[in-house]
C-alpha cells in the first residue's frame, strides 16, 4: 500500500502539485476557469486552460480528485462546470509532500542565510 | 451581445470528445466574458482562439470508448469466426465457388496478360534518353499514281542535312541492316548488323560497357559489338583491340562492347561498323554517294533542344525537288521515334496508325473481359448472399450488431477475392509460357514488379468490396421479424440490371465469335490462293560473295549429288522482292505517269527451279544467245503493258531494247494479301542476293540436306551453312494474321465461358427466387419439361437479343477490316445464323442446368420451409 502511494506522489508534476493544492484552497469551489485564474494570479506565470484541465484529468485519473457537475450559469452560456473536489488520497499525497519539503527545509534552518541568488 | 467567434466555437465543437465538450465550452465561454471585461472585445477573440488551438490534442480529441470497451470488429476472436464462417461457405458450394473464383481469376490472368503485353508495346524506344528529339527522315513519293512514304533516301540527303541545318544536333546513316558473317579464330557466326555513322551512338543511348563511345566508329574499320555478340566470339576475354573478319574479306577491329539492344527497340542489331567502311569498301555505295535516285539507305537525327519536329519538317521537305528527271514528286519529313512502333502505317503520305490499332483493340478487349468477369463475380456472390437472408435475421435476432454482418459480408467476398488472386497469379504462370508464338514472347512474369502485384491486388480488392458491399449493405438493413417470417419482397431492379448485363456479356462474345471465324477464314483464303509458283522442296541460300563467285562449280556439284533437281540464281527469293524499276517504257505508255515494276534478275534454270507457270512463250534458254536481251512479263505486267499479241514485242528499259519471250502467270512474292504488282524476269547474272534450289520430290529430306551442306561449306567457308525452306517463309508472311486469328479464338471462347459463368448465376439466382411458384406449378401439375422450359425461355430471349444487336455492328467491323486488305472473302451468309445457334445452344445448356435442378425439386422440401 505504502509502495503505491509513493509511486503515486512520484508521478505528481510540479504543475500537478499547484493544482491539487489550488483544488484544496478553493473548497468546493474549484473548476476550470477559477483554478485558471487563481494559479494566474498566484504563480505570476501565464497558464492556458487547455493545461489546467489535462492537470485535473491526470489527477482524477491518479484518484487525487474527484469531480462532479455544477450548476449552469448565464455567464457559462448555459454550460455546467465540472467542480473538483480533493479525495483523501489527495489529502494524503499533499502531506506527504508537505513533510518531505519541511524536513529538508528542517535540516537547511542551520544555514538561514542561505542565498542562492548570491 | 458580444459573443466568442463563432467559427472558433464550431471548430471546437468540431473536434473535442462530446463527453469533454460541455465542460470545456463552459469554461472557455466565461474566460471569454471575463476577458471581455479586462483586456477588450478584439484581444478576448484572440486569446479565445489561442485557448481554443490549446485543446487541440489527442487527448481531448479521442473519442470516449464505447460501453463495451471491446470493438466487436477489430476483436480476434469475432475475426477468426467471420474467417470460419467464409469458409464454410465456400466448400458448402464447392462447384459454385469454383466456378465463381475460377471465373474471375481467368479475367483477371487474362487481363493482366493483355496489360503486360501493352505495356511493353507502347515501352518501344522509349529508354532511348533523348527520345523526344529522334527522328526518321522519311520520303515521300508519287508513283503509279500512288502515294508511298518509304524509310529509304538517297546518300547525297545525309550530307546536306549535316551541312545546312543548324537545327539538328546529330545526324547518322544507317544501312538498313543485313546479315554479315564475322569469323574470329575458328569461330563463324551469321549476324545482323547496322553500319551507321559515329553519331549513332550520342542519338541512341544504347548503354556502353567498354570501350570509348565518342571514338569507337570513327576508324572505318572498327566493329562495335554487343555483349552477348562478344562473349559468343571471345568469351570472357577483353574483346577491346581483337580482330574480326567480316564478310570473309576485311579484317576490322572491335573498339566498343555495348549492353545488348532491349526487345523493345526498333532498331534490333548485334554489331554497328562505321558507315565509312562501306563506302570505302563497297563501290557501289561509293558511287551512289553523290546520286539522287538511289535511295537505299535510312537517315536519323536528333534535333537540338527547343526544335520542333514540324519545322524541320517543312524546311527540309522540298529537298528532292527537281533531283530525279524520272521521279518528279518526292520530299522528306520527319518521322519521330515514339511513332516508330506503335504507327508505322504510311497512308497518303500521311502517318496514320499501324499497330496501335491492336493495341487499343486488345486493351479494350481485356478491360470488357476483366469487367466482365468481374461483374459476374459480384452477381454469383450477391446471388448466394441472397440466400442467406433467414441467417441475418437470426444473427440479428441474437445480438449481431449492423457492423458485424457488414464485416462478416466483406470478409466472404474479399476472401473469395483473394483466392481469385492467387489462383490468376497461377494461371499466369502456366500460361505464359505457351504465349510465345502469340506475341507474348518478350513478356516476362516478373514477380519482384511491384505495379504488377499493385494491379492485381488493386483489381481484387475493387471487386472484392463491390461485390461484398451489395450484401453488406442490403442484407444487414433487414430488418429481422419481417426475413424470419419468411417475407423478402424485392424490387425488379436487380434482376433488370442483370439482364443487361447478360445482353451485353453475349453481345461480346457472339461479335469475337463471329470475328474469330472471319479472321480464320481471311487468313486461310490467302494461304490457299495462288501463287504461280511450287513452294514445295524448295530451299533458298543467301548469296554470300563466295557463292556468287564459285556460282558454277556449286551448281554443278549440287546437281552431281543426284538429290537436285535444278538450281538456279536470283535477285531476290521467292518470298520478296529486291527491285522496283521506274524507267521501263513501251509503245503506247502514257508519258505522264510515274510507273514501277517489279524486277526479278536471273539467268538459267530459274523457272524449272522456281516452278513457274508459263501462259504463253518460253524461259531463257542457252541456246539463244539473244535471250541476255529478253525479257518475261508476269500478267500484270501484261495487262499494264496492254500488247496484244506480246512474244516476240519488245519495250525499253532505259535506252536498252528488250524482247518480250514469255509471259507467266502471276507469281505472289510479297504481301500475301495484296494483289500481285506488274513484275518482269530480266536477264541479268550479276545481281545474286539469292540461291534457289529445288529437291527432288520424295527424296529424303534430311539425307538431301546432309548431301547439300557439304558442298556449301566448301564454296562458303566464312559463313555457317543456313538454308531457308520456301513454303516457311511463305507461311512466316502469316504469322501476324496467324496471330489474330489465334488471339480472337482465346477471346472468343474466355469470354463465352464468361459469359456463361454470368448466365449461370442469373439462372441460379432466378430459381431461387422462384422456388416457391416452381412448387405451386409443380404441384398443381406441371412436369419437369413444363418447368424447364418455363425458366429458360427467358434467358433464351435474352440471349436472342444480344444475336440480334450484335450482328450488324459485327458485320460491319468485319466488312471494315477486311477492306484493308486487296485480297479478301466475303462474309458468307451462314455465319451469322450458325453463331446464334451455337451462342443459343451454349446459353440453353448453361440455364438448363439450374433450370433442371429447380424443376426436380421435391415440393415437401420447400413448401416445409414456410
Amino acid at each position: 500500500m505504502e509502495n503505491i502511494d509513493r509511486m503515486n506522489r512520484n508521478y505528481l508534476g510540479e504543475f500537478e502539485e499547484l493544482v491539487l493544492l489550488a483544488v484544496a484552497v478553493l473548497d468546493g469551489q474549484a473548476y476550470g476557469v477559477a483554478l485558471l485564474h487563481e494559479l494566474t494570479e498566484k504563480s505570476g506565470r501565464q497558464v492556458r486552460l487547455n493545461q489546467v484541465h489535462s492537470a485535473l484529468q491526470r489527477l482524477e485519473e491518479k484518484g487525487m480528485l474527484r469531480s462532479a457537475f455544477g450548476e449552469p450559469t448565464s455567464e457559462r452560456g448555459g454550460k455546467r462546470k465540472r467542480v473538483f473536489t480533493v479525495t483523501a488520497l489527495g489529502q494524503r499525497t499533499l502531506h506527504e509532500i508537505q513533510e518531505v519539503r519541511s524536513s529538508f527545509w528542517g535540516r537547511l534552518a542551520n544555514f538561514p542565510k542561505l542565498s542562492i541568488t548570491g | 451581445m458580444k459573443t466568442p467567434p463563432r467559427l472558433a466555437k464550431r471548430f471546437l465543437k468540431w473536434f473535442v470528445a462530446p463527453h469533454l465538450l460541455e465542460v470545456i465550452q463552459g469554461d472557455l465561454e466565461e474566460e471569454f466574458f471575463f476577458q471581455l471585461k479586462s483586456i477588450g472585445e478584439r484581444k478576448a477573440r484572440l486569446r479565445y482562439w489561442f485557448e481554443v488551438f490549446g485543446f487541440f490534442r489527442l487527448t481531448y480529441i479521442k473519442r470516449q470508448p464505447s460501453f463495451n470497451s471491446y470493438d466487436p470488429l477489430i476483436s480476434s476472436s469475432m475475426f477468426k469466426n467471420y474467417f470460419k464462417v467464409a469458409i464454410r461457405q465456400l466448400l458448402k458450394n464447392k462447384s459454385l465457388s469454383f466456378i465463381n473464383i475460377l471465373g474471375l481469376s481467368l479475367g483477371m490472368a487474362f487481363a493482366l496478360l493483355i496489360g503486360m503485353w501493352v505495356r511493353f508495346e507502347i515501352s518501344f524506344d522509349t529508354f532511348n534518353r533523348n527520345a523526344d528529339r529522334i527522328a526518321l527522315v522519311m520520303k515521300h513519293t508519287l508513283m503509279n499514281n500512288e502515294k508511298n512514304t518509304s524509310g529509304s533516301v538517297m546518300m547525297p540527303v545525309y550530307d546536306e542535312l549535316e551541312r545546312n541545318f543548324p537545327e539538328i544536333q546529330h545526324v547518322s546513316r544507317l544501312d538498313w541492316g543485313s546479315v554479315h558473317s564475322l569469323v574470329a579464330g575458328d569461330r563463324k557466326f551469321k549476324k545482323q548488323g547496322y553500319y551507321v555513322d559515329p553519331a549513332f551512338l550520342k542519338i541512341f543511348t544504347f548503354p556502353i560497357l567498354k570501350g570509348n563511345p565518342e571514338t569507337a566508329l570513327i576508324d572505318p574499320n572498327s566493329i562495335v559489338l554487343t555483349k552477348s555478340l562478344s562473349k559468343a566470339i571471345f568469351g570472357n576475354t577483353d574483346p577491346i583491340g581483337k580482330l574480326i573478319r567480316i564478310d570473309n574479306k576485311f579484317d576490322i577491329q572491335v573498339t566498343a562492347v555495348i549492353q545488348d539492344v532491349p526487345a523493345n527497340s526498333s532498331l534490333q542489331f548485334e554489331f554497328l561498323a562505321p558507315f565509312e567502311f562501306n563506302v570505302a569498301k563497297i563501290p557501289d555505295v561509293r558511287e551512289s554517294k553523290t546520286r539522287w535516285n538511289n535511295s537505299f539507305i535510312g537517315v536519323v537525327l536528333q534535333v537540338r533542344e527547343g526544335v520542333e519536329f514540324q519545322d524541320l519538317s517543312k524546311k527540309i521537305s522540298p529537298m528532292l525537288e527537281n533531283k530525279d528527271p524520272f521521279v518528279k514528286t518526292q520530299m522528306l519529313s520527319l518521322y519521330p521515334i515514339k511513332r516508330w512502333h506503335l504507327y508505322d502505317d504510311f497512308q497518303d503520305w500521311v502517318n496514320t496508325g499501324g499497330q496501335v490499332i491492336y493495341v487499343r483493340l486488345f486493351g479494350i478487349i481485356g478491360a470488357f473481359v476483366l469487367l466482365i468477369a468481374c461483374i459476374n463475380f459480384m452477381n454469383l456472390s450477391t446471388a448466394r448472399f441472397e440466400k442467406r437472408a433467414k441467417e441475418v435475421g437470426i444473427r440479428k435476432a441474437v445480438g449481431s450488431l449492423k457492423r458485424q454482418l457488414v464485416a462478416q459480408f466483406l470478409t466472404e467476398s474479399l476472401l473469395t477475392a483473394f483466392l481469385a488472386f492467387t489462383l490468376s497469379l497461377l494461371i499466369m504462370w502456366l500460361l505464359l509460357p505457351h504465349l510465345g508464338e502469340l506475341g507474348f514472347k518478350n513478356i516476362e512474369l516478373d514477380f519482384t514488379d511491384l505495379s504488377l502485384w499493385g494491379a492485381v491486388l488493386g483489381v481484387c480488392l475493387i471487386t472484392g468490396l463491390l461485390a461484398g458491399s451489395y450484401p453488406a449493405a442490403y442484407l444487414s438493413s433487414f430488418v429481422p421479424v419481417k426475413v424470419l417470417r419468411g417475407k423478402l419482397q424485392q424490387g425488379n431492379a436487380p434482376v433488370n440490371l442483370r439482364k443487361v448485363l447478360v445482353v451485353s456479356q453475349f453481345f461480346i462474345s457472339i461479335a469475337l465469335i463471329i470475328s474469330a471465324v472471319v479472321v480464320y477464314q481471311q487468313v486461310n483464303f490467302a494461304k490457299s490462293r495462288s501463287i504461280g509458283y511450287n513452294p514445295d522442296n524448295l530451299i533458298t541460300l543467301d548469296a554470300s560473295s563466295d557463292l556468287v563467285k564459285n556460282y558454277n562449280a556449286l551448281k554443278y556439284d549440287l546437281l552431281k549429288t543426284g538429290h537436285i533437281e535444278s538450281v538456279a540464281k536470283a535477285s531476290s527469293s521467292m518470298t520478296w522482292i529486291n527491285n522496283d524499276f521506274t524507267h521501263f517504257s513501251w509503245e503506247g505508255k502514257d508519258l505522264g505517269s510515274n510507273v514501277s515494276i517489279n524486277v526479278v534478275m536471273t539467268d538459267w534454270d530459274y523457272e524449272k527451279t522456281a516452278g513457274l507457270e508459263f501462259i504463253a512463250g518460253r524461259s531463257f534458254d542457252r541456246r539463244y544467245s539473244t535471250d541476255s536481251a529478253a525479257v518475261i512479263l508476269n500478267e500484270a505486267a501484261l495487262k499494264l503493258i496492254n500488247y496484244k499479241d506480246p512474244i516476240g514485242k519488245t519495250m525499253k528499259l532505259g535506252d536498252q531494247v528488250l524482247t518480250i519471250i514469255g509471259v507467266t502467270r502471276n507469281v505472289l512474292m510479297q504481301n500475301p494479301f495484296g494483289t500481285v504488282k506488274p513484275g518482269v524476269i530480266l536477264f541479268n547474272g550479276k545481281n545474286v542476293n539469292a540461291i534457289l534450289i529445288r529437291l527432288k520430290d520424295h527424296e529424303n529430306l534430311s539425307k538431301t540436306l546432309a548431301a547439300i551442306q557439304p558442298i556449301a561449306d566448301k564454296y562458303n567457308p566464312s559463313i555457317p551453312f543456313e538454308y531457308h525452306f520456301a513454303d516457311q517463309e511463305f507461311e512466316q508472311k502469316f504469322s501476324l494474321a496467324n496471330q489474330m486469328a489465334r488471339l480472337a479464338g482465346i477471346f472468343a471462347s474466355l469470354s463465352i465461358f464468361i459469359s456463361c459463368l454470368g448466365l449461370f448465376g442469373l439462372a441460379m439466382f432466378m430459381a431461387e427466387r422462384r422456388t416457391k411458384e416452381i412448387t405451386i406449378r409443380k404441384v398443381l401439375g406441371a412436369t419437369v419439361a413444363n418447368l424447364w422450359l418455363l425458366l429458360s425461355s427467358e434467358f433464351i430471349w435474352l440471349v436472342g437479343i444480344a444475336c440480334v444487336l450484335a450482328a450488324p455492328v459485327t458485320l460491319w467491323a468485319m466488312n471494315k477490316w477486311l477492306q484493308t486488305y486487296e485480297y479478301r472473302i466475303a462474309i458468307q451468309w451462314w455465319l451469322l445464323p450458325a453463331t446464334f445457334i451455337i451462342a443459343l445452344a451454349i446459353a440453353f445448356a448453361t440455364v438448363s442446368l439450374q433450370a433442371i435442378k429447380a424443376a426436380y425439386i421435391n415440393p415437401s422440401q420447400t413448401l416445409r420451409s414456410e
